[in-house]
């Protein structure tokens, strides 16, 4: 869908099944995903941002990552 | 501790990978027995527990590649997470040959990037890029062979401790 309209996406998730659901796709496009994690730390927001193959690999890794 | 499908770091800071499920219950007792400093067993994954397919991969002597560059990702990702990270420590059969056994797990780490690599055997190797230490620990500690080796010796009373 964000190839046929030359759009991007960005999607908020804390779901597990929403991650595993994009495991297939990913693996496919990695290019194409990137991680955001936005947290907190001392008193500060702050982001980090995975590229799409690392993203994968974490979660696949089963390490738990929303947090 | 692996809970609903993932595993959560709940340890005090150290991180020890393992070839097999038998080893990682081994050193999971041990540190029960022990009173040791609360460790994390990420892998392998327990048969019984919940956890998707993809971490059954993360399974054998030659897995420990995966385990590195998994945790390398998470202390890049999440470096709160990583900071209360302080050693992660690998430890794998001496098999019938120490050096080939230890240049295995070496190349591992070294393939999997960013962590420091442990030129000798039990060398805690601190890093320089604020990545946790890595140790690298043969079973049995001397000679050769795995961990079935050191429980029949110690049980048979042919090794001290």
């Amino acid at each position: 869908m964000a190839n046929e309209n030359e759009a991007q996406i960005f999607a908020s998730t804390h779901s597990l099944e929403f991650l595993n659901a994009l495991k297939p796709i990913m693996s496919k496009h990695p290019d194409d995903f990137s991680l955001v994690r936005v947290y907190q730390e001392n008193g500060w927001g702050r982001a980090t941002i995975l590229q799409g193959d690392e993203a994968i690999t974490l979660i696949k890794s089963g390490l738990e990552i929303r947090m | 501790m692996w809970k609903n499908g993932t595993f959560i770091l709940e340890g005090d800071g150290i991180i020890l990978l393992s070839e097999g499920l038998a080893d990682r219950k081994f050193f999971t007792k041990l540190v029960e027995h022990h009173a040791l400093p609360k460790m994390d067993f990420p892998w392998p994954v327990e048969d019984h527990e919940e956890a998707s397919e993809d971490t059954k991969k993360f399974h054998g002597k030659s897995s420990f590649v995966n385990m590195v560059k998994a945790l390398a990702i998470l202390v890049k990702g999440y470096p709160d997470l990583g900071k209360k990270i302080k050693c992660v420590a690998i430890g794998t059969d001496a098999g019938s040959d120490r050096a080939r056994s230890f240049r295995c797990v070496r190349s591992q780490i070294e393939n999997a990037g960013n962590f420091p690599i442990p030129d000798e055997v039990l060398e805690v190797k601190a890093s320089a890029n604020g990545f946790p230490a890595v140790v690298v620990m043969l079973i049995p500690i001397k000679g050769l062979g795995g961990l079935e080796t050191l429980c029949v010796e110690a049980f048979i009373g042919k090794r001290d401790g």
